[in-house]
């Protein structure tokens, strides 16, 4: 009892010290009083380390099985290993809530820190902000939806958890994802704080940059391994299903990803100043909008909590901040003028200013089409469910966009970029990239989008390879270093730049899987007897017959199936039904092979008597470019992250003196 | 709940809570004390991060230049308005004290040890020793400029000089009148 009487009352004194945190912080932050400041940030402290305590609590609970706890008897049992017994902690509804105060609490820290001689007159409203929104989750944790809530007969054994959640992909999804959510929050606050003190200028932008990056890094990264777990998981063959609780998690990164665009414009050229502050704003609600998606019920989703009844009060604060934050801006607004004005179309600035409008086109209709069931069950007292061919139709032909400035940008030089340079810069990724449709269509690729879409990544990857090639000869002619280290001291001294165009060619190798993998997967379902053949595509399956296993914690039938290429065998796979015992629940192991240039997927439904089995068969061709995409992607993210000492002299491009 | 459980967790808040208001009580020393900054400090630390960030923007200039993204017309537009203003801002913080290389209050020593900005530093320093020598601006002077308004300061930011002398010349100019370099 004392871990749960630790667990509880660490909650309780945390809520009133968030209480007194933002009393402080507010009231010191507009009377310059450093006592009072001082106070507040030593309370936010203390927050976190309570809700340190409360979380060590909850997890050692969990390790233990004190099934006296009703989260723990909810979401471990006997069977389950101590790695997910460990998970379980961000398993279920309030883990998860303590694990988004957790780390947001942790940020309060670590921002309260970081500048303790810095944004002084900022940090005040800085941490009041922060707390604000550690208040209102603890005061749901401590209100609505108790994680120390005790049961009067604690059961002999817990019911355990989802064995969806049994997988390592998501142990890791949901902190990674917590972690970008979560992150939005300082750079939001660090803009209410220069909105309340009218210090709008780049001040505050420099200092929630690394910040940004971090929570979007982890935002995306989360996203993929979330597709990641789906495609293996799940059994549909796919890794995204526009499902109203994956949107939510989309919808800030892609807010996100035009902030860090444009505030590259607001650095350089003191531009976009209200665009930047609606956008971070936009992107917190949207944060605490998908918590309130996962947490309302009012859409369905397979990853949305059960008997949530507390959507309402996610619903008055999204409404309350949206409110307060925009008149905010309001007030602020003459400050917010940009200091120059779009020289050229043809320039960077105008490339960043196209993607942001893109952005938000994509973040505006995955929103309506997320809410559409809600709107027009409002209306019309119908809900009519938006499914992905609505949000395909609708963001296929603005991506092609978003691909062609993918590469395109790059190309461009800042305020100007003439003509002649424009012909320069654009004719061998053009002609590369028409190349590779005339190849496509040569092999009868027909798709229209498809063979639009490979072709736009073939031409931003030619783009961005071509940046790389300049800038490496470049260093070469200057330091006489071979080519490789060239790039490698290029990229170090020009992290910015080279990380974010890593980015980019990671994305673009994303949408080449994304594109081939959507248009030209290739579905067949059949029933086989063991030692028959089918093929798909142009692979051939050979059932081999079923095999019968039993663990712990389920029982399961494999099957085992051959797959030849052109009459060799390259391997096989072995797709599962398993029937966990606790929960009772069958799940579906997907057989995969994965290959550079196509998956073969492979899934069991049922076994009759006689070894006769249904089997629904894919080939998804450059599907794992998808995931080597991401891993570009992160290593680009990680790139720009770094910090500016890691320069290297020998590399130098050039200085000042020419 | 056992005596011995209850004196861990009374004492435990009570730390928690002694340590989130102590501050009211007394005030540790230099941590969160606003008045250690004073006017000029932020001054100096406003325009130093303004040079930072003219210095990374004549950088970025200059890489597109060598990378072929921009014509030697574009280039000079957008080179020397950049050039004037890091100078000008050079000067200012001059005016307040502050020499080449030195970092901005509260900043770390990142932005010293970046050896790239060193040498775009070396370069511009040179650039105000040419003009300083050539146009005998005293430190009075520097003063008076500091305290200019904004208005005044962006006057002071057309100006242009020579980058072999330090001659001021005029938007139109061709050739520099004192030493007759071509101005680029």
């Amino acid at each position: 009892m004392f871990l749960v009487d630790l667990g509880r009352y660490s909650i309780f004194f945390a809520l009133l010290l968030s209480l007194a945190s933002i009393f402080f912080s507010f009231f010191g932050g507009f009377l310059k009083n450093n006592r009072l400041t001082k106070v507040g940030s030593n309370s936010a402290i203390s927050v976190f380390v309570l809700v340190v305590t409360a979380s060590c609590s909850l997890i050692y609970l969990l390790m233990i099985r004190d099934y006296r706890v009703k989260y723990v008897a909810n979401h471990v049992n006997n069977s389950l290993e101590s790695f997910y017994r460990f998970s379980a902690f961000w398993g279920g509804q309030e883990g998860s809530l303590m694990l988004w105060l957790l780390l947001l609490c942790l940020y309060c820290f670590l921002v309260i820190r970081q500048n303790q001689k810095r944004n002084l007159d900022l940090m005040p409203f800085v941490t009041g902000t922060l707390m604000i929104t550690a208040f209102f989750f603890l005061f749901l944790l401590s209100f609505m939806t108790l994680p120390f809530d005790l049961n009067n007969v604690p059961p002999i054994d817990g019911k355990g958890l989802n064995p969806l959640l049994q997988d390592w992909g998501m142990v890791i999804h949901p902190p990674n994802l917590y972690l970008g959510y979560v992150g939005y929050v300082v750079p939001f606050s660090f803009c209410i704080a220069a909105l309340i003190t009218g210090k709008l200028d780049n001040d505050w932008i420099q200092t929630i940059r690394r910040w940004t990056l971090f929570a979007w890094f982890f935002n995306g990264t989360g996203i993929l391994l979330g597709g990641a777990w789906a495609y293996k998981e799940l059994g549909w063959g796919g890794y995204w299903a526009w499902d109203p609780v994956e949107n939510a998690s989309l919808m800030p990164w892609l807010t996100g990803t035009a902030f860090l665009h444009s505030i590259i414009i607001q650095e350089k050229r003191g531009m976009l100043k209200v665009w930047n502050v609606v956008l971070i704003i936009l992107t917190y609600l949207l944060t605490i909008f998908g918590t309130f998606v996962t947490r309302s019920g009012i859409l369905s989703s397979v990853h949305a909590f059960a008997n949530s009844n507390f959507g309402w009060v996610f619903l008055v604060y999204l409404l309350i901040a949206l409110f307060l934050s925009f008149v905010l801006v309001f007030v602020r607004l003459k400050k917010l003028k940009s200091e120059h004005e779009l020289e050229s179309f043809f320039s960077r600035e105008a490339g960043f200013l196209l993607n942001n409008v893109v952005f938000v086109s994509i973040t505006f209709a995955i929103f309506w089409g997320t809410m559409f069931p809600v709107v027009s069950e409002l209306v019309e007292g119908i809900k009519v469910t938006v499914g992905p061919p609505f949000f395909d139709q609708v963001n296929v032909p603005i991506g092609m966009f978003l691909l062609l400035l993918l590469g395109a940008g790059p190309l461009m030089a800042w305020r100007i970029t003439s003509t002649s340079q424009i012909k320069k810069s654009f004719i061998v990724p053009t002609i590369v990239g028409l190349l590779g449709t005339s190849i496509l269509l040569f092999f009868e690729v027909h798709h229209f989008y498809g063979v639009l879409a490979i072709s736009l990544s073939i031409f931003s990857i030619c783009a961005i390879i071509i940046e790389f090639h300049k800038g490496a000869n470049l260093v070469k002619e200057r330091t006489k270093l071979n080519y490789f280290t060239c790039i490698w001291f290029l990229t170090m001294n020009n992290k910015r730049r080279f990380g974010g165009y890593i980015v980019h060619l990671g994305m673009a190798i994303l949408f080449v899987g994304i594109a081939a993998s959507s248009a030209y997967q290739v579905t067949e379902e059949v029933r086989l007897r063991p030692g028959e053949s089918f093929h798909v595509g142009s692979v051939r399956m050979r059932y081999e017959g079923v095999k019968q296993e039993v663990s712990n914690s389920y029982r399961a039938v494999r099957a085992k199936l051959s797959v030849f290429i052109k009459g060799y065998q390259i391997g096989s796979v072995s797709p599962e039904r398993r029937i966990y015992f606790t929960p009772p629940q069958p799940t579906t192991e997907a057989g995969i092979r994965r290959g550079f240039f196509s998956d073969v997927y492979a899934v069991f439904s049922d076994v009759d008597s006689g070894g006769a089995a249904s089997f629904k068969f894919m080939v998804n061709p450059l599907l794992n470019w998808i995931w080597f995409g991401g891993i570009v992607f992160s290593l680009g993210a990680i790139v720009c992250f770094l910090p500016d000492r890691w320069s290297r002299r020998k590399g130098q491009i050039f200085t000042l003196k020419e | 709940m056992e005596f011995f459980s209850l004196f861990i967790l009374s004492l435990f808040f009570l730390m928690v809570f002694v340590f989130a208001f102590w501050p009211l009580v007394r005030v540790p020393v230099n941590l969160f004390d606003m008045n250690i900054v004073s006017e000029k400090n932020k001054k100096i630390s406003r325009l130093m991060f303004e040079r930072e960030n003219l210095y990374k923007n004549i950088l970025e200039v200059r890489f597109d230049r060598a990378m072929k993204k921009l014509s030697n017309e574009d280039y000079s537009k957008l080179l020397n308005p950049l050039n004037q203003k890091a100078l000008n801002v050079l000067r200012r913080l001059e005016a307040l004290g502050v020499k080449e290389g030195d970092v901005a209050f509260g900043e770390n020593q990142v932005n010293k040890n970046s050896n790239i900005e060193n040498d775009v530093r070396s370069e511009i320093e040179e650039e105000i020793l040419r003009y300083r020598n050539n146009n005998k601006i005293s430190a009075q002077e520097n003063a008076i400029q500091e305290n200019l308004s904004d208005k005044e300061i962006t006057s002071v930011e057309t100006t242009f000089y020579c980058t072999t002398c330090g001659n001021s010349f005029g938007t139109e100019d061709k050739f520099c009148s004192n030493c007759g370099s071509k101005i680029k």
